[in-house]
């Protein structure tokens, strides 16, 4: 054999032939055997697999949580287990987070709230209100949406009573620049002069007044309504051809993006790149606390992205989240806005900053403070001129701030003094349109710490010591724009109700203004109050037809579909036999498709003021005529709805134009509370009972399958996975609860004419009422079936819940 | 339009009007009225309106002065002055002997806006007068 002849067996002294050499040279062997001695070192060294040595312990030496903690293995073995497992390469842990001490440290606290703002960011007041209140995501913000203790009702005393306060600093603020007939020639084509006053009113151009707009898509009037914008012009005595006007547009977060698009199509905007905010980006290690608070805003100025018009003088800058704005609701605002905002003798200040450049504007300054002091004699906001503009210099509302918290009641020094008829001259100038003076003031602010310091210095703490100060003038300073609110006109609603003040600080105060707010007896508020005041009012927001509005509905649907298969399927309302085929949106597009009789898919929001006027005048005296001949088919119109009687009303309940008989029974027995939807039948309930069975069977049918492979194979064949089944019978299942919904206007035995959007109990009428929309062909055949019945003019309403139909006197908002 | 809102426009002081037709608004504005002024509210004052129930403010007054006020204002304006007085005397005739009553009348601005819903014109204000009330339910001090 050929192994054995190469491999001797024997050597020479055993009769072999192989002779073994006296001595062996080390060199020459080793150097033979390197590889293998190599490949072996290498295997003890770097073990293949993480077979450690703690695997090896004796059983009562292990613990538990040894692959987790080195500090487990005994400390004589530790090291070797430390170098075997460096060796081996795996990672002890994920990185171990730092100790809440360390995590707690002012800087690192700071640094680790910049990075959670990353995707929604937070508003200045956030922790504050992370505290006390419901807080979601929304728009890109992280809100407060309503408070945690139980304060539904309270909110509301406040507004009528007190005063509300809320954030809402999440509005976003867009600066455009240049000259008047440049800007007036892009606005022209998103507005339209028909819905009230525009961008072209010499009244609101003078910068005295703030005016409110529908912002549509370039040239798409009716149609194309993208939102409602609040805006005010920088106010100026005399407007000329020349002047450089600004303009900051105020628009709701939802469709911020929107406007952006449209204003940057139509004035043929282009960003300007690597401009100069270089130099602010310079890293600089002398960085106080206040600089690190404001590090992800736009601050300073110019950190602000800015587009040039490629055609004309327009200057669009993008002001987003570098104002903070309050909003103020209720009677005591005013009382309020005097006690929180301690107002500066310009005259009388002394000390040299930023304020030194409006010397020569005193004028204006003395101007303001004579109103400053007539405010203080006002008791209620409804008795101002409406929207009017104030700007004030204000000392740091925390230097102001009471020791406790107050509630702010005012004090009438001269009663006589009468409601202020017009708004005059200069009250709307205010330091705050420059952004140098914005970024002086932001960077200026004092420290928490620097107060603290200041305070201790003192020999008496305390506000009246503050108050009495001589030096009252020479405090660091804040420009604040106040801007009026005036309240409901609505019948039914008492005057101003919802009238307040909205207030604009620079960034870096909105912590201190608002807890000086809510030390001088303000009650927080948050979103869902908005929504609340705005049933209460009157007031629509989030219009259908925007694209804010379509999603915020979808969303609300899905969530409340999600909700309602959560509840066990006997314990569900079945909308089927109650006939209310929607009971989780309102399909606007339905309704106008079955009123149009098919022509229209698409539909707007009646806006045209005169239109709207002539309406609610018909309504208030139904044997008129209508002025005017309506031919949009395709219009909603919005209207408050107001039970007549008892009975509650939800969101998405179906408004419906009562029968003859309907009314003629009312006529006859005033108490008569409404008629009733007969039982639908359930089509479908069959159809899901046999479903159900199918799909129980099948899961049988697959657990045996399941068991038999089991035992023959060990393995389980994919094709038996019931995961994909239970998914898909879960579809269908939703498809027969709620089934889609084609037709609405007669699918009850009441004509359906339009939707409740927001509706609820309000405190305000003592009975229940909400706003919604009603499709102008079908409040036109309301209008012929009521001239008959001019004392009992009522539509009927129904919940989603209930077959119950009832009476409810009905309003056009305008 | 007008130059200076702020006074009263002439012809409500000069001319004999028809008052209903001088403050409605008409094609190019929107009336606006704005609260009348008043004062602070305290406790034992009483806003009389038209559009609350008879009984129950009756009842509200009648809480207050059971409680041990030793007096209360009612306050009407307008059309709710007929209201405020009836409501004294239905006072009056429960508590007679024991409470009186202290009458005083006058007269408040009130501040229409005229809103105007186009470009074109411009949004004025103008005032109007409207008597008003003021009646003191007191205890008579034997």
């Amino acid at each position: 054999m050929k192994t054995s002849s190469e491999k001797p067996d024997f050597d020479s002294l055993l009769g072999g032939d192989v002779k073994i050499p006296q001595s062996v040279s080390i060199k020459p062997f080793i150097r033979a055997r390197m590889d293998e001695i190599e490949a072996l070192t290498q295997l003890i060294e770097t073990p293949s697999n993480n077979i450690l040595l703690k695997q090896k312990f004796p059983k009562h030496m292990r613990r538990r949580a040894m692959s987790q903690n080195v500090k487990r293995i005994p400390k004589r073995l530790r090291e070797h287990h430390i170098d075997m497992r460096e060796k081996s390469g795996i990672r002890e842990v994920p990185i171990k987070r730092p100790r809440r001490k360390y995590r707690r440290r002012p800087q690192n606290l700071l640094s680790d709230y910049n990075r959670r703002q990353k995707e929604f960011i937070w508003l200045e007041t956030h922790i504050w209100h992370a505290k006390r209140f419901h807080m979601v995501e929304k728009w890109g913000y992280k809100l407060a949406d309503f408070p945690n203790d139980k304060s539904y009702r309270a909110c509301y005393r406040a507004t009528t009573k007190h005063c509300l306060i809320q954030d809402i600093s999440f509005y976003c603020c867009i600066e455009l620049s240049g000259l008047l007939n440049d800007i007036l020639e892009g606005m022209e084509k998103h507005t339209s002069s028909e819905c009230g006053l525009t961008f072209c009113s010499k009244y609101i151009q003078s910068g005295k007044t703030e005016g409110h707009v529908t912002f549509f898509k370039s040239g798409r009037y009716p149609y194309g309504a993208i939102g409602e914008i609040n805006y005010i012009w920088q106010p100026c005595s005399q407007i000329s051809e020349t002047d450089t006007l600004v303009l900051w547009l105020w628009c709701h977060p939802s469709y911020y993006s929107e406007i952006l698009e449209e204003l940057i199509k139509s004035y043929g905007l282009d960003q300007n790149e690597e401009n100069q905010n270089l130099d602010f980006m310079e890293e600089d290690d002398t960085k106080t606390v206040e600089d690190i608070k404001l590090e992800i805003k736009n601050i300073p100025f110019g950190k602000c992205p800015t587009y040039h018009s490629r055609i004309n003088s327009v200057k669009m800058v993008l002001l987003k989240d570098t104002l903070n704005c309050f909003r103020l609701t209720g009677p005591l605002s005013q009382a309020l806005l005097t006690s929180c905002f301690k107002e500066i003798d310009l005259s009388k200040r002394t000390v040299c900053d930023w304020s030194m450049q409006f010397k020569d504007k005193i004028d204006i300054f003395k101007k303001q403070l004579l109103f400053w002091e007539k405010m203080k004699n006002i008791t209620h906001p409804g008795q101002l001129p409406p929207n009017l503009v104030f700007g004030l210099l204000a000392v740091d509302p925390r230097l102001t701030m009471p020791h406790h918290k107050n509630k702010a009641v005012g004090n009438i020094s001269d009663f006589s003094c009468q409601s202020l008829h017009s708004i005059e001259e200069g009250l709307s100038y205010s330091p705050i349109w420059s952004s140098k003076v914005r970024d002086e003031v932001s960077a200026s602010k004092l420290s928490t710490q620097r107060l603290n310091e200041l305070r201790s210095e003192k020999l008496i703490p305390g506000i009246e010591v503050e108050l009495n100060n001589e030096n009252i003038n020479n405090f660091p300073a804040v420009p604040c724009l106040f801007i009026h609110r005036p309240g409901t006109h609505m019948d039914g609603k008492p005057t101003g109700y919802s009238s307040g003040w909205d207030i604009i600080v620079p960034a870096g105060y909105g912590q201190p203004v608002w807890l000086g707010l809510v030390m001088h007896g303000g009650r927080a508020g948050g979103l869902k109050e908005t929504a609340s005041i705005s049933r209460e009012a009157g007031i629509l927001y989030q219009h259908p037809d925007t694209a804010a509005g379509k999603l915020e509905d979808e969303h609300r649907k899905n969530e409340l579909t999600k909700i309602f298969f959560r509840i066990p399927p006997a314990k569900r309302p079945n909308y089927i036999k109650l006939g209310f085929p929607t009971p989780f949106n309102c399909p606007w597009n339905i309704l106008i498709r079955d009123w149009t009789d098919g022509e229209h898919e698409s539909f707007f929001v009646l806006r045209n003021i005169k239109q709207l006027i002539c309406l609610k005048n018909k309504l208030m005296k139904i044997r008129n005529k209508l002025s005017f001949e309506p031919t949009m088919t395709s219009a909603l119109v919005g209207v408050m709805i107001t039970l007549k009687g008892k009975g509650s009303l939800d969101n998405n309940a179906y408004i419906c134009i009562p029968t003859k008989s309907d009314l003629e029974t009312l006529k006859a027995d005033p108490d008569f509370s409404g008629p009733v939807e007969e039982k639908h039948r359930d089509v479908f309930k069959e159809n899901r009972k046999s479903a159900l069975e199918d799909h129980q069977k099948l899961l049988r049918k697959l657990t045996r399958k399941r068991r038999k492979e089991r035992k023959q194979v060990e393995k389980v064949n994919e094709c038996s996975k019931s995961d994909e089944i239970i998914s898909e019978h879960s579809e269908i299942m939703k498809r027969l609860w709620l089934p889609e919904c084609t037709t609405i206007k007669e699918y009850d035995c009441r004509t359906v004419v339009g939707f409740v959007t927001n509706g609820d109990f309000s405190f305000t009428n003592a009975k229940s009422s909400g706003v919604g929309y009603i499709c102008l062909k079908g409040l036109l055949a309301l209008f012929q079936l009521l001239e008959e019945f001019e004392k009992n003019r009522y539509v009927l309403v129904r919940n989603h819940n209930s077959n119950q139909y009832r009476f409810a006197a009905i309003n056009i908002i305008c | 339009m007008e130059e200076d809102t702020s006074k009263v426009p002439q012809s409500t002081n000069t001319k004999h009007y028809y008052k209903r037709q001088h403050y409605k608004s008409d094609s190019d504005h929107i009336l606006r009225k704005r609260i009348p002024p008043r004062d602070i509210r305290g406790p034992n004052d009483f806003y009389i309106t038209n559009n609350s129930n008879f009984k129950g403010q009756l009842a509200q007054c009648i809480k207050a002065l059971d409680k041990g006020e030793s007096e209360i204002v009612l306050c009407g304006s307008g059309a709710a002055v007929p209201r405020a007085i009836n409501l004294a005397l239905q006072l009056e005739d429960k508590y007679s002997g024991s409470y009186s009553l202290d009458v005083h009348t006058s007269t408040i601005h009130l501040v229409d806006d005229l809103e105007s819903i186009s470009n074109t014109h411009e949004s004025r204000s103008q005032t109007r007068c409207n008597s008003c009330v003021k009646i003191r339910v007191y205890k008579i001090n034997e």
